[in-house]
C-alpha cells in the first residue's frame, strides 16, 4: 500500500459518532485507528468477513491482549475456547455447537422460551414501574440456560451473576475489573465440572448430555466437554441480553417504531432484524489479514487487523434507504454482527428466538408499553450496552 | 390462477393471494401461518422456513445457491424439491406454485 492511500483515507476514534461515521463513508469504505483498520460499508464488511482470504489472528486473544490479560493460568484458560482458536482446531470445536444450536434444533426450543417469557412477565409487580433489564432481560437467557444443561431454575440468578463477570469486563476493555472476571471463570469452572461429572452418571436430554455423546462419537476430546460447556456459560447470555435491552431501547425510543411492530406483529423477525442494524450488541466483527489482500481497489497490508464496523455498516446510505430511519419491510439483509461462514455466531439462531419471541409476546400482552424516562446505552470500542431502560408495560 | 397453494404439516391447503415482490416466506406469514418460524426475517440466516416445492416447479424456480443450501443441509428432512421460502420471491411465473410446509426437524 501506498504511503499516498494510507494518508487519504479518515482516521477514526474507537467510539466515533455516528456524524463522524457518516463523514468518513462520504471520503471512503475504509477508515483508519489506533487498532488496525475499520470497514465502514456494509457490502465490502460483508465481503471481508465472507472472504477465506481473511483469519482472525487467534481472534479474542487481541481483546485479551488489549485489557491487559496476556499469561498466568486464566489466559490459558482462555486460549483452549473456540474463540481464540483458528483453522481446524476451531472447525471440530465448532461441531458440538452447531449439532446443538443448529436452527432446526433451536426452532423446537419455541414452546419452551415462550412459557417462560410469560411466566417472567407474570412474576411483574407493578407494571407501571419496571426495571426492564433486571426484571426481564437478564432472567430470560439465564433462565433458559439453566434448561439447556438441565440445571434447577433458583440457579439462574447465580448464573447471571458469573456470566455478568466473566465475559463483560472483558469486551468492555475494563483493565479494573480484571480480577472480579477471573475470580467469576473459576467459579463458573467449577460448577461446570461438578455439572459434567453428574450427568456422566445419567446422560439426559440436555446440552451438556449431548456434549458427553459428542465425546463419546471421538467427535471432541474429555477436556473439550468441559472447554465448550464452559463457552456455553460465558458466551450463550450477556450478548443476549444487553441486546433484548438495545431492541427495545430503540423500538420505544420513537413511538412510531413500536407502532410499525403492533400493526404488522407476525413481522416481528424483520423488525428485530431493523433493530440489529441500528443498535447492534457488537459494535465490530475483527479479521485479520496474514498477507497483502486486495479488497475493492484497496490492498490491506499483511499482519493488520481490519474491524468491521456494524455500527457504520448498518447506516451506510449507499446500501439502505433513509439509513437512520426504521423501517419493516426493507428488502431482507443480513444483519453484520452475527457474521459470516465459518466465524459465523453459532448462537445467532437462539439470540433471534429470544428477542423476536419476547417482541411477540409483549406486542400482544402490553402494546401499550413505553419508556418511563430517557433509556441509556454505552458505546465501547467493542460492544454496546444497554445499561438503563425504565418502562411501563401498561 | 394467481397466488400459491400451501400445504401446512397437518395437511390442510390454503390458497394464498400473492403480491409481486414478496418472498414465499412472507406470503405464508402474512397469511397468519405460524408454522413457519422464519427467525431471521427472511435472509436467509436461519432455516427455519423450510418448505417442498411442487416436482412441476423445481425447475421454474430461481437455481438454489450456496448458503441456502448449506442452511438446508441442517435438515433431516431435506430432498430434492426442499427450499427455504425466504429465497423465492412471487411473481405472475409462480402463480399456481404448490408448496408444503417441511416436516419439524
Amino acid at each position: 500500500m501506498s504511503a499516498a492511500q494510507l494518508m487519504d483515507i479518515p482516521e477514526l476514534s474507537l467510539t466515533a459518532s455516528q456524524d463522524e461515521y457518516a463523514a468518513a463513508r462520504q471520503k471512503s469504505w475504509v477508515g483508519k485507528s489506533v487498532r488496525g483498520f475499520e470497514v465502514l460499508t456494509f457490502d465490502q464488511g460483508w465481503e471481508i468477513m465472507s472472504s477465506k482470504e481473511f483469519d482472525i489472528g487467534g481472534g479474542f486473544g487481541v481483546v485479551l491482549d488489549a485489557v491487559g490479560l496476556t499469561s498466568g493460568p486464566y489466559r490459558e484458560e482462555w486460549d483452549k475456547q473456540i474463540v481464540c482458536t483458528e483453522g481446524e482446531l476451531r472447525t471440530k470445536m465448532r461441531q458440538p455447537y452447531q449439532r446443538l444450536l443448529k436452527p432446526q434444533q433451536v426452532a423446537k426450543l419455541q414452546g419452551d422460551v415462550r412459557a417462560m417469557i410469560h411466566g417472567i412477565l407474570d412474576d411483574i409487580e407493578d407494571p407501571t414501574d419496571v426495571d426492564f433489564m433486571a426484571q426481564i432481560a437478564w432472567r430470560l437467557p439465564t433462565q433458559l440456560y439453566c434448561e439447556l444443561i438441565s440445571a434447577p431454575r433458583e440457579m439462574a440468578p447465580w448464573i447471571g451473576r458469573v456470566t455478568e463477570s466473566i465475559n463483560p469486563p472483558l469486551l468492555m476493555l475494563d483493565k479494573q475489573r480484571l480480577p472480579e472476571s477471573e475470580a467469576a471463570y473459576w467459579e463458573g469452572l467449577e460448577f461446570i465440572e461438578k455439572h459434567i461429572d453428574e450427568k456422566r452418571k445419567n446422560l439426559g436430554d440436555d446440552f451438556t448430555s449431548e456434549l458427553i455423546r459428542c465425546e463419546l462419537e471421538g467427535l471432541i476430546s474429555h477436556d473439550e466437554v468441559k472447554t465448550v460447556a464452559m463457552s456455553l456459560l460465558i458466551a450463550s447470555m450477556d450478548n443476549t441480553l444487553h441486546q433484548i435491552g438495545l431492541t427495545f431501547g430503540t423500538l420505544l425510543e420513537d413511538r412510531s417504531r413500536w407502532e410499525q411492530v403492533l400493526a404488522k406483529p407476525t413481522a416481528a423477525p424483520q423488525a428485530a432484524e431493523e433493530t440489529y442494524r441500528l443498535c447492534p450488541r457488537f459494535g465490530v466483527i475483527a479479521r485479520h489479514a496474514s498477507k497483502d489482500i486486495e479488497v475493492n481497489g484497496f490492498t490491506f497490508p499483511a499482519n493488520n487487523w481490519i474491524w468491521i464496523s456494524t455500527r457504520s455498516g448498518g447506516r451506510d446510505e449507499s446500501k439502505f434507504e433513509d439509513a437512520n430511519s426504521f423501517k419493516m419491510g426493507r428488502p431482507a439483509s443480513r444483519a453484520l454482527m452475527f457474521g459470516s461462514n465459518h466465524y459465523s455466531c453459532l448462537g445467532a439462531t437462539l439470540a433471534r428466538l429470544e428477542i423476536t419471541e419476547t417482541m411477540k409476546i409483549i406486542a400482544e400482552r402490553f402494546p401499550n408499553i413505553h419508556l418511563k424516562e430517557d433509556w441509556r446505552k454505552v458505546e465501547g470500542p467493542m460492544v454496546s450496552e444497554c445499561e438503563h431502560l425504565r418502562v411501563s408495560l401498561v | 390462477m394467481s397466488g400459491i397453494i400451501v400445504t401446512t404439516r397437518e395437511g390442510v391447503e390454503h390458497r394464498l393471494d400473492g403480491q409481486a415482490g414478496m418472498s414465499v416466506m412472507e406470503i405464508i406469514r402474512d397469511a397468519g401461518l405460524d408454522e413457519l418460524l422464519a427467525l431471521c426475517g427472511g435472509c436467509c440466516s436461519c432455516a427455519t422456513c423450510h418448505v417442498y416445492v411442487d416436482d412441476e416447479a423445481v425447475d421454474a424456480l430461481p437455481e438454489i445457491m450456496g448458503d441456502e443450501s448449506d442452511l438446508l443441509d441442517g435438515s433431516d428432512h431435506r430432498n430434492d424439491r426442499s427450499r427455504l421460502s425466504c429465497q423465492l420471491i412471487y411473481s405472475d411465473a409462480l402463480a399456481g406454485l404448490r408448496i408444503r410446509i417441511a416436516p419439524e426437524d
